[in-house]
C-alpha cells in the first residue's frame, strides 16, 4: 500500500460524508464554468452578439459571488471534516504516523477531491453548455444561435481558480492538524455531550432584536429606506443568530419543564434530542436560515419588479398606440385609415379605438389660495368632460368617477404621482378660449386614461355641461383631440410598431406614444435575464445549504444508530422511531426554512411600502417553490437516515 | 408459575456456503416466577444467541419460547415491541442510557412510552429510586454519575414497568468490582423484595453466585445445571468446579473477586 493508495481508499471509506460537500463543490464549478464559457465566448469576446452586454455585468457579478460563497463554504466544510475525523486521526497517530506525514496525506486527499470536483463540475458544464447558449439566446433574442464552444480561457480559470481556492484553504486547515495528543484525539468521539445551556439573556436579546428588526422593516417606506436597510440587516443577523444558539434551547426548556407535555409519550426523546440537535447545529442552521433568506427575498424580488413593471408601463400607457393632435380633422400625426391599414396588412386585430376631443388650457393659475407645488411651474391641461372620461376609464379598466356642477378634477398620469402631488389647493383658474374660468376642485386622481402625451399629459375634467359649452365655444382646429387604438396581443406586435413609427412623421414623434410593446419586451427581458443567470446562483445556495444540513446528519449518525438500537430493545416500535426521526429530521430541515421565510415576508413588507402592487402575490409563488424543493431534499435525507435507524435497530 | 419455557429451541445460522452452523441445539429450559436464574458457558458456547432469543430480538429456528404463556415468535412487529415493551426488562452490559436525558427520565422512559399519567410516573420511580440507592441522583445527566450508578439506573428502568421477566446481558462486565458488588445487591433485592423473576447471562463466577440456579450451556446445548444452598461462597465454589469442568476459554474472567 503506497501512500498514494492510503489516501484515496480514505477518501473513499469517508465517501458518505464527502458525498453531500463534493456534490456542491462540482455545482458551483459547473455554475463558474458556465458563465465563463459565455463570457469568454469567442463571439461574446469579438462583440458578434452585441446582446451579451446587456448580461455581462450581472454574470461577472455572479462570477465574484460563486467564488466568495465557495471559498466560505469550503472554509467550513473544511473544518468540518476535521473535525469528525479526530478519531481517525488519533488512530493513525497511535500506529506512528508522523505529523509531516498526517499532513502530507490530509494534502493529497484534498488534492485528489478537488481535482475530480474540478473535472466532473466541467465536464457537465461542457456537456450543459450549448444548452445554456441555446436559453441565453432564447432570452437575448439573437438570432443566430450561438455555436458551441469550449473556451481555452474558461477553462483555465476555472481549473487554476478553484485549484487554488480548494487547496489553499484544505492546506492552511491541514497545518493545523496534530497539534493535539494523541489521547484526547482518540476521546474526541465518544465525549459525553453536555446538556445544552443558554442565557436567559442572550435569548431574550436575541427575540427582541429579531421583533426590532421586523418592526423597522414594516415602517419602511420611501423616505426612510436608505436610513433603516442596514440597522434592520443588523438586527435580523443578530435575531437569527441567538435565536438559534440560545432561544431555541430556551424555548425547548420551557417545553421541557411542562410534564404534561414532556410526560407524553415519544415527545420525552424528540425534544430531548432535539435541544441537542439545535444546540449542535446552531450555527449551521443559522447560514442556512440566511442563505434561504437571502435567496427568497432576491428571486421575491426580482419576480416584483418583473410583474411589477408591467403594471407600471401600462399605466404610463394606457394604449398601444396613442397621439394628440391639434385640429379636430387635420391628422398632422397620422390619418386613422391610414393607421388601420398598416395594422389591418400585418393581421394585427384592433380591441378598440377611443377618440376624444377637449379644450387646452391656455395658462393656468392658482385660485383661492392653491398653489402648484414648488418648482413646478404652471401646468397646462387638456379640458374634457367627465362622461369622456368615463367611456376612457372604462376601457383602460380604471374606476368610474363623478364630478359635480361647476367643478373639476385634476388628473395626473402616473400612479406614483399620487402621494407628491402637483397642485396644492381647493380651486384652479383656468384660461380656456381667452377668458380665465375658475373651477373647484375635488379630489385628485391618478393614472391616465388617455395616452399622456403633448396637452394630455394632465386633464382637467369638467361636468358636461361646463364641457359642452365650452367646447361649442371652441373653433374645430382649436380642439384638441387623443386618439388611442388598442391592439389584441399587443405584447406580439413589435415589427407592426414599427412599421407605425416609421409612418409619423418625424417632427411629430413625440405627439405620439407607440413605445409600449418595446417598453414591455424590454422589462420582460431584463427580468428574465437576471432571474435566469441569478437561478443558478440561488440554485447554488440551495445545494450548499442542503448539503451542510445533510452533513451534519450523517456525522451524527452513528451516535444516533446505538441510541435507537437501545430503544428498540427497551420496545419502542418502529411507528415511534419513525416518529421521533420525522420530528428531528424535519426540525432540521424545516425550522431554517421557516424563519427564513419569516424574514422574506417582512422584507416584502418593506418592498410593499416601497412599491404597490399585489407583491405577495408573487412572492408566495417564489415561496412555494422553495419549499416544495427543500421538501425533496428533506424526503431523500429523511429516508436514508430513516433506514439506517431502523437496519440498526435490530 | 412458570414465566420463562423454551422447548426443543434451536438456532441455526447458515454462511454463505453450504455449511450451517449450529449456535443453539434443543434448549429445554423453564423458569420459574421469583426465580433468579444465571446462565453460563464458554465463548462461543451460544449465551449470547440464547439471550438474544429471550429477548425477542432474533427468532427461533425451530422450537418454540413462551413467555408468560405468549409465544413471541408468533407476534406482529408492533406487537412484538409493545410485547417487550410491557413484558420484557433488560439490562445491558454498555448500560444503554440516553446521554439527552437524565437518569430520572431514562428510568421513566418506559412508562412515558406507554402513556402512563405523569402522577403515577412519579408515584412509581420513588420506592425503585431508593431501594436503588439512587435517588440522590435522579436529576444528574449520564455523564456525572459513575458506573455503577448508571447500571443501576439501567436496573431501575428495567424493573419501573413490573416485566414479567428481567433479562440482564452481562451486567458487570464494564464494573470495578466494588461497583459490581453493588449491582449485583441491587438486583438481588429486586429479586427478593418485588419478586422479579431474573434471567442473567455472565461469564462472571462471582457475578452468578448471587443466582438461585445456574445454566451451563456448551456448544449450543444445556450442559448441567447447578442449585445453590445456603451459602454463597460455597455456591461460589460450585460455580468454579462447574466451569472447569465445563472447560473452554474463560480467560477474560477477573478471578480475584469474591
Amino acid at each position: 500500500m503506497t501512500f498514494r493508495s492510503l489516501a484515496l481508499s480514505s477518501i473513499r471509506g469517508n465517501w458518505r460524508a464527502y458525498g453531500a460537500f463534493f456534490l456542491s463543490s462540482v455545482f458551483s464549478v459547473l455554475v463558474f464554468y458556465m458563465y465563463g464559457a459565455f463570457l469568454f465566448h469567442p463571439d461574446v469576446i469579438n462583440g458578434h452578439i452585441e446582446q451579451a452586454e446587456k448580461v455581462r455585468r450581472g454574470m461577472e457579478a455572479c462570477e465574484y459571488i460563486v467564488v466568495v460563497f465557495s471559498f466560505f463554504f469550503v472554509l467550513y466544510a473544511n473544518s468540518a471534516f476535521l473535525k469528525t475525523r479526530k478519531k481517525e486521526f488519533g488512530l493513525y497517530a497511535l500506529f506512528g504516523m508522523t505529523r509531516p506525514q498526517l499532513r502530507r496525506m490530509l494534502m493529497l486527499e484534498s488534492l485528489f477531491i478537488a481535482l475530480l470536483a474540478i473535472a466532473v463540475g466541467i465536464g457537465i458544464g461542457i456537456l450543459l453548455s450549448k444548452l445554456f447558449f441555446m436559453a441565453m439566446a432564447l432570452l437575448l433574442g439573437v438570432e443566430n444561435p450561438i455555436r458551441f464552444s469550449v473556451p481555452v480561457k474558461a477553462v483555465l480559470l476555472t481549473v487554476g481558480g478553484f485549484l487554488l481556492l480548494f487547496n489553499a484553504l484544505n492546506w492552511i486547515g491541514a497545518l493545523r492538524v496534530g497539534r493535539t495528543e494523541i489521547v484526547d484525539l482518540l476521546k474526541e468521539a465518544s465525549k459525553p455531550k453536555k446538556e445544552p445551556a443558554f442565557s436567559i439573556w442572550l435569548a431574550l436579546l436575541g427575540l427582541t432584536t429579531l421583533a426590532g428588526g421586523y418592526t423597522l422593516a414594516t415602517f419602511m417606506n420611501l423616505g426612510t429606506f436608505l436610513m433603516l436597510t442596514l440597522p434592520i440587516l443588523f438586527l435580523v443577523l443578530v435575531g437569527t443568530y441567538f435565536l438559534f444558539t440560545q432561544s431555541s434551547v430556551a424555548i425547548l426548556r420551557l417545553l421541557k419543564r411542562n410534564k404534561g407535555i414532556f410526560y407524553n409519550r415519544t415527545n420525552m426523546i424528540a425534544l430531548a434530542q432535539m435541544a441537542f440537535k439545535l444546540k449542535d447545529n446552531a450555527r449551521i442552521l443559522f447560514m442556512v436560515t440566511i442563505l434561504s433568506a437571502v435567496i427568497m427575498t432576491a428571486s421575491g424580488t426580482l419576480y416584483v419588479f418583473k410583474e411589477n413593471g408591467r403594471a407600471q408601463l401600462m399605466s404610463h400607457a394606457p394604449h398601444t398606440i396613442g397621439y394628440v393632435e391639434k385640429g379636430l380633422d387635420v391628422h398632422e400625426v397620422i390619418e386613422p385609415d391610414k393607421l388601420r391599414q398598416i395594422l389591418l396588412a400585418d393581421g394585427r386585430k384592433i380591441a378598440y379605438e377611443i377618440k376624444v376631443a377637449g379644450i387646452a388650457t391656455e395658462a393656468t393659475r392658482g385660485a383661492k389660495g392653491g398653489a402648484f407645488r414648488s418648482g413646478v411651474g404652471e401646468i397646462n391641461a387638456a379640458v374634457i368632460g367627465i362622461s369622456e372620461y368615463n367611456r376612457a376609464a372604462a376601457l383602460t379598466g380604471r374606476d368610474q368617477a363623478t364630478v359635480g356642477e361647476g367643478k373639476a378634477f385634476l388628473v395626473y398620469p402616473y400612479v406614483e404621482m399620487k402621494d407628491t402631488g402637483l397642485y396644492k389647493g381647493k380651486a384652479i383658474e383656468a384660461k380656456l378660449n381667452g377668458i380665465w374660468t375658475t373651477f373647484d376642485l375635488e379630489p385628485t386622481r391618478a393614472g391616465a386614461v388617455l395616452t399622456p402625451v403633448g396637452i394630455y399629459t394632465y386633464l382637467l375634467v369638467v361636468d358636461d355641461k361646463t364641457y359642452e359649452s365650452q367646447l361649442s365655444r371652441t373653433p374645430p382646429e382649436k380642439r384638441v383631440v387623443s386618439y388611442g387604438v388598442e391592439l389584441e396581443q399587443w405584447e406580439d406586435a413589435l415589427s407592426t410598431m414599427v412599421k407605425v413609427k416609421a409612418a409619423i412623421p418625424e417632427e411629430m414623434r413625440n405627439q405620439a406614444m407607440t413605445n409600449r410593446v418595446e417598453g414591455y419586451l424590454s422589462i420582460k427581458e431584463t427580468s428574465s435575464l437576471t432571474l435566469f443567470v441569478g437561478l443558478f446562483v440561488s440554485l447554488l445556495f440551495f445545494i450548499a445549504s442542503g448539503s451542510m444540513l445533510y452533513f451534519k446528519m450523517y456525522t451524527e449518525m452513528k451516535d444516533d444508530e446505538a441510541q435507537f438500537r437501545a430503544l428498540t430493545r427497551i420496545g419502542m416500535t418502529a411507528g415511534e422511531i419513525r416518529r421521533v426521526v420525522m420530528a428531528q429530521v424535519s426540525v432540521i430541515f424545516y425550522v431554517p426554512v421557516a424563519v427564513g421565510i419569516l424574514h422574506t415576508l417582512f422584507a416584502m413588507k418593506a418592498l410593499d411600502n416601497l412599491l404597490s402592487g399585489r407583491i405577495y402575490l408573487y412572492v408566495g409563488i417564489v415561496i412555494a417553490i422553495y419549499i416544495i424543493m427543500q421538501s425533496v431534499y428533506f424526503m431523500v435525507a429523511y429516508r436514508t437516515y430513516m433506514n439506517n435507524m431502523l437496519k440498526a435497530a435490530v | 408459575m412458570t414465566v420463562l419455557r423454551t422447548q426443543a429451541l434451536c438456532k441455526t445460522y447458515a454462511s454463505k456456503g453450504s455449511v450451517a452452523y449450529k449456535a443453539l441445539e434443543d434448549i429445554d429450559l423453564e423458569v420459574g416466577a421469583g426465580e433468579f436464574v444465571g446462565i453460563m458457558g464458554p465463548s462461543g458456547s451460544g449465551k449470547t444467541t440464547l439471550l438474544n432469543l429471550l429477548a425477542t430480538i432474533d427468532k427461533p429456528t425451530s422450537g418454540g419460547i413462551w413467555i408468560n404463556g405468549t409465544e413471541p415468535a408468533r407476534l406482529h412487529e408492533k406487537q412484538l415491541a409493545l410485547f417487550r415493551r410491557r413484558e420484557l426488562g433488560f439490562v445491558f452490559q454498555d448500560f444503554n442510557l440516553l446521554d439527552t436525558l437524565s437518569i430520572k427520565e431514562n428510568i421513566v422512559l418506559p412508562l412515558v412510552l406507554e402513556g402512563t399519567p405523569v402522577k403515577e410516573i412519579e408515584a412509581r420511580l420513588i420506592p425503585f429510586a431508593q431501594l436503588l440507592g439512587i435517588d440522590q441522583i435522579l436529576n444528574k445527566r449520564t455523564y456525572e454519575v459513575s458506573g455503577g450508578q448508571k447500571q443501576r439506573a439501567a436496573i431501575a428502568r428495567a424493573m419501573i414497568h413490573k416485566p414479567s421477566i428481567l433479562l440482564a446481558d452481562e451486567l458487570t462486565g464494564n464494573l470495578d468490582s466494588k461497583a459490581a458488588k453493588d449491582v449485583m445487591e441491587s438486583l438481588k433485592q429486586m429479586n427478593e423484595r418485588f419478586a422479579a423473576t431474573i434471567a442473567m447471562v455472565t461469564h462472571d463466577p462471582f457475578a452468578a453466585s448471587y443466582c438461585q440456579r445456574i445454566v451451563f450451556i456448551k456448544d449450543g446445548r444445556l450442559f448441567s445445571e447447578i442449585r445453590r444452598g445456603s451459602s454463597r461462597q460455597l455456591f461460589f465454589q460450585q460455580i468454579l468446579d462447574g466451569l472447569s469442568v465445563l472447560g473452554g476459554n474463560f480467560d477474560d474472567i477477573p478471578f480475584a473477586r469474591a
